[in-house]
């Protein structure tokens, strides 16, 4: 039996470690609930026929109105692949929520929980018994009382239909309906920030009132979820960012790059609400605590369902963070959160490698323009994170790109098998050779021979460390001349000011950076090879045109959620939309298949129940997808590899299909404005004979439609084909097959 | 009359052959429609103008075609009477019948792809009118010996014109295609294809001022609507 028990266990140990020193996105698992499933048109039809009067002053078709506005935001926000199910992040949620919902029990069987793939902090709920609950959130809570307190809360907004009465409210301001008559525009925005907030304080006190100071949750912990919110800007923890996570023996980061002092964490909680939907935290925790005191608060639990799945649950929303900012291209946020993590779990393989992408990232903007997209001013934050920021910033794209390179080859020699890494470090090392001009020669000969570092090289002159970095405090016992002479050396070795002075001549610090990896025979030798390809820049990319040249010979593409939008003078026009989005789809599959091109079909209206795996696919390419158009600027193609198409080479084994393209139609109906209609009643002067055409045209709507379709190549992850087009008249089937059919005969051509 | 069929056959072959290289609508490349134009009293003229006809169009870009176009007009004369030379002329109830044939270029902008959406289109034609029975009904009206010698016999009267078109076009079911849209256009005589017109005897030439204005005032605006098919 212990033998046995032995067995066993060396059997999964590995697997234990193996999934803590790694880490997979967040991915749905299961069934797939038919809120994801349903015609949003079904959803509006069911809403419709539980109108009730007795629910808001809303009129019959004002309620209508609201019913499809609701249900078409929140199934687009359900079917975009963002929403998560079926993960043991849900079943703690449920879990904690199920236990929240036994005080509410007229409401308990219309209530689902659900996770949302964003880093902010957020919750929110729908008038259809939805609750959403962020990533970001999950990721700053503390313990499982402040999550069942942010449920308590939300709860209360879906029992006393708050969506509805705001919706209710916002329609008298509109249409000037009782007092709003004689209010002026800024009055009634904070008579309706008012109104928000009054809902606010009534979710908070009655949260607390019929939920949670009936559970056995500690009330203390509903009070520092404020802090929770009041520094839902910073990151979840504030340790300092050693700048020595890029040093080694030869190479120490230049100190002009490293912040001295970061600014206070100064969040106010008394500050200006007055147009803002919730009241300031100040407000709401004196609210709370009014009523808290008037409660026992002994003997209370932090933790009521479980510590360790919530624990669990913090730490997958942590490293999850890390993937989302990546994705939402926020790499200073995504630096400091992995590093961050690799403080407490050193070895994970994922948080090395978010690390090395973000360095690879933010140096990739930063020589090809667009920094500022990526990295937020340090100007703009508190606390730690602002070193990172500053570091980005300051820092010049050489000496980034060499970190990038120097981190990526490292990961590399850690994880050879990482084909996706070996891609990014490739891309490293063409914008280093071919856009900074860099090359082999320019690394300084290392001062310090790291037998460690690469065997072969055992022969080679050794020289064992000779110099020591001094303290503030020996250093200012030295003399003069002493000091004079230990600055110099220092610079010797680390090619950057010692930071203590600046009494010796500046030198170029980033040719240190890769001394210590250009020991090895076989950095040496790839690096030798990168050059030969991309040294002469112009070659280079004379050999891509001619690349480009050859025929894509395109017969398969993975077609991803066409979308079909009508607005008429600025409102979403929700009646047919699911008809006309099938309309469109089949439009395109008939023309592709006209040209010889099979469209497989990736969409939230093809999966079926039990196809879990297929809605993964969905939301992933959805992602990376709006990731690659982030990435894309004036000229349509990435700047960088996309992240996630870390993830997404199985999805292109799986479909056996090398191209992926997404497409969409806008139809859009606006009045003409009184400039236009005045020009053109000019046309009907000067051309009088013509003059009613004129008058009918100037009376008449303006229909536009807006047409987008693009195709990209997952073996470069480039652009391959893009049109956005703009045509006058209305999204007729004519027009809408003219489009496809342009869009597959070109793509024929390439 | 040799040059004009030459540059059409230049034309329609060039645009064959580059019809294989765009879209078209769905791989169809040619357009051919019955048309018909309302001119005069819609536009605030005394008179009403209806000429039809048919076109073809080829696709010869994504953004462009090439085509021909043939329309017809029949209009009546007015009650005419006038003495000339050795005869006095009397008709009523007579016919002036215009033929034009243009060679076409279609613009496609605001987005379109030929041969769908808004497109202006460009003619240039030719405009033979003629009226057959006129001066077979004519009259002696005084002492032959006393006739004058250049007696005016001719019947018809040609010009050269251009006109622009600015429509849309939309297809139904894939293969029908139907246009509206007005056109404007203007018609120049033209010396190298009128029939010989005797100079002295211009001024009292019915045929050609009454075909003057007619040709003049009913190319001058109209609307324009064609039905056919795309193939």
């Amino acid at each position: 039996m212990k033998k046995l028990f032995t067995f066993i266990l060396t059997l999964i140990i590995p697997f234990i470690i193996f999934a803590q020193n790694d880490y997979y996105p967040i991915q749905c698992d299961g069934e797939i609930p038919s809120d994801f499933i349903r015609k949003t048109s079904d959803k509006i039809e069911q809403a419709n026929n539980d109108i009730r009067k007795n629910r808001s002053d809303l009129s019959r078709k004002q309620h209508k109105k609201f019913n499809s506005m609701t249900n078409y935001y929140v199934d687009y926000l359900l079917k975009s692949g963002r929403i998560v199910f079926g993960t043991s992040m849900n079943d703690y949620v449920n879990k904690v929520g199920d236990y929240v919902l036994q005080f509410y029990p007229d409401i308990k069987d219309d209530i689902r929980f659900y996770i949302v793939k964003s880093p902010y902090v957020n919750a929110f709920t729908t008038e259809q018994g939805i609750v959403f609950i962020n990533i970001g959130l999950i990721a700053q809570l503390e313990n499982e009382a402040q999550l069942a307190f942010v449920i308590s809360h939300e709860l209360i907004h879906y029992k006393y239909h708050h969506n509805l009465s705001t919706y209710s409210e916002n329609q008298k301001a509109n249409s000037d309906w009782g007092d709003y008559k004689t209010l002026s525009r800024n009055k009634k925005e904070n008579r309706l920030a008012q109104y928000s907030h009054t809902q606010e304080y009534m979710a908070d006190s009655l949260g607390f009132l019929e939920a949670f100071s009936k559970s056995e949750y500690s009330f203390d912990e509903a009070l520092t979820l404020y802090d929770v919110l009041l520094y839902s800007n910073l990151p979840f923890d504030e340790i300092e960012f050693d700048s020595a996570f890029f040093n080694d023996n030869n190479y120490k980061l230049d100190s002009k790059y490293i912040l001295g002092e970061v600014d206070f964490i100064s969040n106010p909680d008394d500050y200006d609400d007055t147009k803002s939907s919730h009241p300031n935290i100040k407000k709401r925790r004196d609210n709370l605590i009014s009523l808290i005191t008037q409660y026992e608060n002994t003997n209370r639990k932090k933790f009521v369902i479980s510590k360790k799945d919530f624990l669990e649950l913090q730490k997958e929303a942590r490293f999850e963070m890390s993937n989302l900012y990546i994705s939402n291209l926020e790499y200073g946020k995504a630096f400091y959160n992995s590093y961050l993590l690799l403080k407490k779990y050193p070895k994970n393989k994922f948080l090395k490698k978010t690390l090395a992408y973000t360095v690879y990232a933010v140096a990739a903007h930063k020589k090809q323009g667009g920094l500022s997209d990526v990295v937020q001013s340090y100007k703009k934050m508190e606390g730690q994170s602002q070193r990172v920021n500053y570091f980005f910033r300051k820092a010049g794209s050489k000496t980034q790109l060499l970190l990038a390179v120097k981190l990526l080859w490292n990961y590399h020699l850690e994880y050879p098998k990482d084909v996706f890494m070996k891609d990014i470090l490739d891309d490293a090392m063409r914008i280093l050779i071919s856009r900074a001009s860099f090359t082999f020669d320019k690394i300084s000969p290392p001062a310090i021979v790291n037998l460690q570092t690469d065997s072969t090289s055992a022969n080679d002159s050794i020289t064992k460390p000779s110099f020591i970095v001094l303290s503030d405090d020996d250093y200012d016992k030295l003399s003069k001349y002493d000091k004079i002479r230990y600055d110099r050396k220092y610079q010797e070795y680390f090619g950057s000011s010692s930071k203590k002075t600046k009494s010796t001549k500046k030198k170029l610090n980033y040719p240190y950076i890769l001394s210590t990896e250009s020991i090895s025979a076989d950095f040496k030798k790839y690096f030798k090879e990168m050059e030969a390809i991309y040294k002469n820049d112009d070659e280079y990319y004379e050999e891509e045109e001619d690349k480009e040249q050859e025929k894509l010979n395109i017969s398969r593409i993975i077609l991803v959620n066409p979308l079909y939008f009508k607005v008429s003078s600025g409102s979403l026009v929700i009646n047919d939309f699911e008809e006309k989005e099938k309309g469109v789809t089949e439009s395109i599959k008939t023309m592709a298949a006209k040209k010889g091109i099979r469209i497989n079909l990736v969409d939230i209206m093809s999966i079926d129940y039990d196809d879990v795996d297929k809605f993964n696919d969905l939301a992933l390419m959805n992602s990376w997808l709006e990731e690659l158009e982030n990435l894309s600027y004036n000229d349509r193609q990435s700047r960088i590899i996309p992240w996630q198409s870390n993830y997404l080479s199985n999805i292109r084994e799986k479909y056996n299909m090398r191209y992926i393209a997404t497409m969409g139609v806008l139809d859009t109906k606006v009045k003409r404005t009184s400039g236009n209609v005045f020009w053109v009643l000019v046309g009907g002067v000067v051309m009088w004979p013509a003059s009613p055409y004129f008058v009918s045209v100037a009376v008449s709507d303006h229909n536009n439609v807006n047409y987008f379709f693009y195709c990209v190549d997952l073996d470069t992850y480039k652009i391959v084909y893009f049109d956005m087009n703009k045509i006058h008249g209305k999204s007729t089937l004519d027009v809408i097959n003219s489009l496809n059919y342009n869009t597959v005969y070109e793509l024929n051509r390439l | 009359m040799k040059k004009l069929l030459f540059i059409l056959l230049v034309i329609g072959f060039s645009a064959f052959k580059a019809s294989a290289q765009n879209p078209g609508y769905m791989g169809k490349h040619i357009v051919i429609s019955a048309e018909g134009t309302f001119s005069g009293s819609i536009f605030l003229m005394q008179k009403t103008w209806l000429k039809y006809g048919t076109t073809i169009e080829i696709v010869s870009g994504k953004k462009h075609s090439l085509g021909l176009g043939y329309l017809y007009n029949s209009t009546k004369f007015p009650y005419q009477s006038f003495q000339h030379g050795c005869y006095k002329y009397y008709k009523d109830n007579s016919k002036l019948i215009s033929h034009s044939i243009g060679i076409d270029y279609y613009k496609y902008f605001g987005g379109s792809i030929a041969p769908l959406g808004d497109f202006f289109r460009l003619r240039l034609f030719y405009m033979f009118s003629k009226s057959d029975d006129f001066y077979s009904n004519r009259v002696l009206n005084s002492d032959p010996s006393t006739c004058y010698s250049n007696e005016a016999s001719f019947d018809s009267y040609d010009n050269f014109g251009t006109s622009i078109y600015f429509g849309r076009k939309r297809i139904f079911y894939d293969m029908l295609a139907v246009s509206y849209g007005f056109k404007l256009g203007v018609v120049l005589v033209n010396p190298y294809f009128s029939n010989p017109i005797d100079i002295y005897d211009r001024d009292v030439n019915l045929i050609e001022n009454y075909g003057s204005y007619e040709n003049f005032y009913s190319t001058l605006i109209s609307l324009d609507v064609s039905i056919g098919f795309v193939l």
